[in-house]
This record gives structure tokens, C-alpha cells and sequence, in this order.
């Protein structure tokens, strides 16, 4: 959606990757695990 | 429809407002009246389609919400008519019932493992995790022999899967060269032979990165993580060498020939900050302007007796220099000079599955880490602590009933994670840190969330900024 007051910027829809995800074929800190920064390798 | 916190994040970054719809990871970016309606309807609890008529919501906007609107009244309808749009769309207030009883897949498989090739070091780091590289026991390095065994346990461990990964850690893993090297041909040898994808990296610090050793990592195209903690004075305060010299001045061309031998890629220069740099933004820049254009600082990790520790309340200073961070990073990629800092990567349209994300980092199950003698624990910050010790390279898990408990204790077991705004990005947080500091796995470690919550508003308001 883009309009004057509701712009939006992205377009994964991370429930449907319960579906569609889950092939386990993915991957700096050793302290601050993080997982959100990852990219997915089939993605 | 209500407004439900649970399933929303609303949040201001300077004069930008950003809606975060949890479950669908979809983000808005709000006009100065869409925030305050939001804000509106989520403090008085009203239903979204009786929003327009309220006799309080006039009342309750600001001269700059409404400045430069011809049609007030039809500008509210338009907001309203949004989204509602958008919660059709499942891009508002999304539910996601088949997480109410998501099953992880039975069988889980190895795919990465962190080898401690040194339990040494010739630094003496301040805060290091592994005692000054030891682990709190005596100091040893891993034999090529157990590093094989660790190899083909996990090429046998990783089933199916394609990708793997091995980490050389420790201690200062330079410090076995000898082995790292023949283990890195011996990696890229069995790979090949089985079909694999193998990613190897390095984690060090600098010393004896130099001459055949850096050609030997450069032609292999390992990846490092190169450690320094940023300008001289702060780096030389936590990391002196074993003599007390600070060793700034030795790392720092190390890395910077490193860096230029591979062409700029491959590598993280990876810092810690401290109680005693709390301005580690400056730590950042320093970094950058140094040359660096792949950076990650982390806050440190301590028990609060620590000097150098962080306590609740030194955030709101630590908030100001993310955000110093975020805005100089926009600028940085607006003159053409971008650098890329870890935890403002943050791909919403590539990013990782839901499975991946409730399933966390993988310690313990897809990740696990081999002492020196080639003892498996559940990830590096368990290493040494007989309590974790899951099985050896020469048996393989033994004592599976680990590894299942910290398969289960994912992001939606954790009573605090379940309703946090931030679950699907941090996945719970780390392992060690729940543990090192509550003593339980599902208790995750407070200061760590409120700044993970803080890097991802400004990785989001940095991706609203792009857009």
C-alpha cells in the first residue's frame, strides 16, 4: 500500500513461510545471537 | 477489529513513525495523522471502524497531524479505510494460528560446528569469555586427529543437507596453524568427495595474521572475523597481550593488509564495547574511517559485579548512540560511502523462514561446539562445563536428552518472548546468556533484549528510509 498517511515498504509475509519454509539450508558475533539478519539461501 | 499489542509494534524515529504487524513481519511507514489515529486507537480501546466517528479523536489530534489537510474528515476516512485494507490483507493485525501448536520436524541434523583448535591465547582480553582462552581449564590445542573425527562427524551428522559449516575458534586459533591449515584441505577435500557446500571461517585477533598464513586463509577463501574493539585507547584498555602492551598498533595493520589482500570482502571486523566506552558509537566511526567497511560491536557480556559491565541504567545513553549509529549510517550510503554494520543487516524480503526464526540460533542441536580433546557442547560459552557435555567426536551425541531441551526451548516456550514485539528477529536470544545469568534457559537475559529491541527499531527505520 502506498497512499498519503500509509506507506508500506516491505512484502514477505513471514506466515506463509510456515508453510513454504523449513528446508534448514541456511546459516559475526558469537555473543549477540540474532537470527532476523539472516537472509534466506532459497529466498 | 481492536487494537491488539501483541501483534503490533508502533514506534517513532525522529520525525519518522513506523508500524511493525508482528506476524506478518510487514512494516508501514505512517503520515504524522495515521500515527496519532493508531496512537488514538490504541489507548481508547475503540473498534477501528467506529474510529471516525469518535467524538474524542478531533479533540485528541495535533496541529501537526491535521496541518496541511484540505479534508480532514475525509483524510481520517482514508486512514481508517487503509487499514482496515490492510488487516484483510493480512498485513495488520495478522494472526498466526498454525504457530499455536507448530511442531518442530522430528529428526533435526548437525549443519555447523565451532571447532576450539586452541584452548590458548596471546592476548589476555579483559572480558573474555573463555578465560583468557583456556576455558577455565588448561591450556591445549586440538590434534589434527580429533579435528578429522569432528569434520566427518559432521558430514555424517548433516544428513541431507547441503550446506555446513565449520568455525576455527578458541583461544586465538592461529596459535595451531599447522592443524588449521591441514584441516581447511582436509574440509574442502571430504566436501567435495560428499557433495557438500562448505563454509569455513576464522574468528582471531590479529597477531599472527600475517605472511603465509594470510595468503594460506586468502586463497581459501576463509572467512574472518577480525577482532578489535575500535579507536586505540579503548581497544588497548580491554585486549593487552600477555606483557600488559596494548596491542592496537600490531593488529591494526595486520587487518588492514588483510582487508586490501581480499579485496574488501569476506570479513567482519568485530569489536566489543564496554561500560568504559559507552560512546562506542565513536568506536564505530573510527572503524569505518579506518577503512572498514564490514563492522559488528557487540555490548559486552557480564556479571554485573564487573567494572566494565552495563547495568539497566546506562541504556537510555547506549539508545542515543544506536541511534547516532542509525542516522550515520543513512548518511554514510546518501554520499555514496556505505558500510555495512551486522545488526542493521535486516532483510524483510528475504529474510529467514518462521520455522528458522523459532527455531533460534541452533545450539545444541544444529550447532555445537568440540573442546580441544573432542568433547561436544552445545554451543562455544558452554564449552568446559561438564554439565553440557553432549557426547565426543569419537561417539558422536551421546546424551541426546541436551540437545531436546534446547530444541525446546524456543521463542514461543519463553513466557517473556511470546508476547514481544521483537520474538521473530532475536528468536528468543541467546542460550549461554539465559543461562549465565538466570540459570535458565527459558529465562531470557533482560539487557540483552532491550538493546536487540533497539538495534532492530533502527535496522527497520534504516530500511523505512531506503524504501
Amino acid at each position: 500500500m502506498s497512499t498519503k498517511h500509509i506507506k508500506t515498504i516491505n512484502k514477505q509475509n513471514l506466515v506463509k513461510t510456515i508453510s513454504s519454509g523449513g528446508c534448514g539450508e541456511c546459516q559475526a558475533c558469537k555473543t549477540s545471537c540474532t537470527v532476523g539478519n539472516q537472509v534466506c539461501r532459497k529466498e | 477489529m481492536k487494537f491488539a499489542e501483541n501483534l503490533t509494534h508502533v514506534f517513532t524515529f525522529g520525525e519518522d513513525h513506523i508500524l511493525l504487524d508482528v506476524n506478518s513481519g510487514i512494516v508501514h511507514q505512517l503520515s504524522p495523522l495515521a500515527y496519532e489515529m493508531v496512537q488514538f486507537w490504541r489507548q481508547s480501546g475503540c473498534d477501528l471502524k467506529e474510529l471516525p466517528a469518535s467524538p474524542n479523536l478531533a479533540a485528541a489530534l495535533s496541529a501537526k497531524a491535521i496541518d496541511g489537510s484540505q479534508d480532514i474528515a475525509g483524510d481520517i476516512k482514508e486512514v481508517c479505510q487503509g487499514l482496515t485494507e490492510l488487516a484483510a490483507a493480512g498485513m495488520l493485525m495478522s494472526e498466526a494460528p498454525e504457530l499455536e501448536n507448530y511442531r518442530f520436524p522430528k529428526d533435526y541434523v548437525v549443519k555447523a560446528l565451532c571447532l576450539h583448535v586452541a584452548h590458548d591465547c596471546n592476548l589476555r582480553c579483559r572480558y573474555c569469555f573463555a578465560g583468557t582462552g583456556a576455558f577455565g581449564g588448561d591450556r591445549s590445542l586440538m590434534s589434527l586427529e580429533t579435528g578429522k573425527k569432528a569434520m566427518d562427524f559432521l558430514f555424517e551428522a548433516s544428513g541431507s543437507r547441503k550446506h555446513v559449516e565449520i568455525d576455527y575458534f578458541g583461544g586465538e586459533p592461529l596459535m595451531n596453524f599447522p592443524v588449521v591449515k591441514e584441516l581447511v584441505l582436509y574440509g574442502e577435500a571430504e566436501s567435495r568427495r560428499r557433495g557438500k557446500e562448505l563454509k569455513q571461517t576464522l574468528t582471531t585477533n590479529g597477531l599472527l595474521l600475517q605472511g603465509q598464513i594470510l595468503d594460506f586463509l586468502n586463497e581459501h577463501d576463509i572467512a574472518l572475523v577480525l577482532s578489535l574493539d575500535g579507536r586505540k585507547e579503548v581497544n588497548d584498555r580491554m585486549r593487552p597481550a600477555i606483557g600488559g602492551q596494548g596491542s592496537y598498533d600490531v593488529i591494526l595493520p595486520h587487518f588492514k593488509e588483510t582487508v586490501e589482500a581480499r579485496g574488501g570482502d569476506n570479513y567482519y571486523l568485530r569489536g566489543t564495547y564496554t561500560r568504559f566506552n559507552k560512546d562506542f558509537y565513536e568506536d564505530i566511526r573510527h572503524m569505518v574511517e579506518s577503512g572498514f567497511d564490514l563492522v559488528s560491536v557487540e555490548p559486552v557480556v557480564a556479571q554485573p559485579q564487573e567494572e566494565y559491565a552495563f547495568h539497566e541504567e546506562d541504556l537510555p545513553e547506549l539508545f542515543r548512540q544506536y541511534d547516532e549509529l542509525a542516522r550515520y549510517y543513512v548518511a554514510r550510503a546518501r554520499a555514496g560511502k556505505p558500510f555495512t554494520f551486522f545488526h542493521f543487516n535486516l532483510d524483510l524480503n528475504h529474510g529467514p523462514c518462521l520455522p528458522k526464526r523459532l527455531s533460534g540460533c541452533g545450539a545444541g542441536h544444529e550447532y555445537l561446539a568440540v573442546a580441544p580433546e573432542g568433547t561436544l557442547y552445545p554451543c562455544h560459552q558452554f564449552v568446559g562445563n561438564p554439565d553440557f557435555a553432549v557426547g565426543n567426536v569419537d561417539k558422536g551425541i551421546e546424551k541426546p536428552s541436551i540437545g531436546n531441551n534446547f530444541r525446546e526451548c524456543h521463542v514461543l516456550a519463553k513466557e517473556k518472548c511470546r508476547a514481544c514485539w521483537a520474538r521473530f528477529y532475536c528468536s528468543g536470544g541467546c542460550h549461554a546468556n539465559a543461562w549465565n545469568f538466570n540459570h535458565d534457559l527459558k529465562e531470557p537475559y533482560d539487557l540483552g533484549c532491550e538493546l536487540e529491541k533497539k538495534r532492530l527499531e533502527c535496522a527497520i527505520w534504516i530500511k523505512a528510509k531506503e524504501a
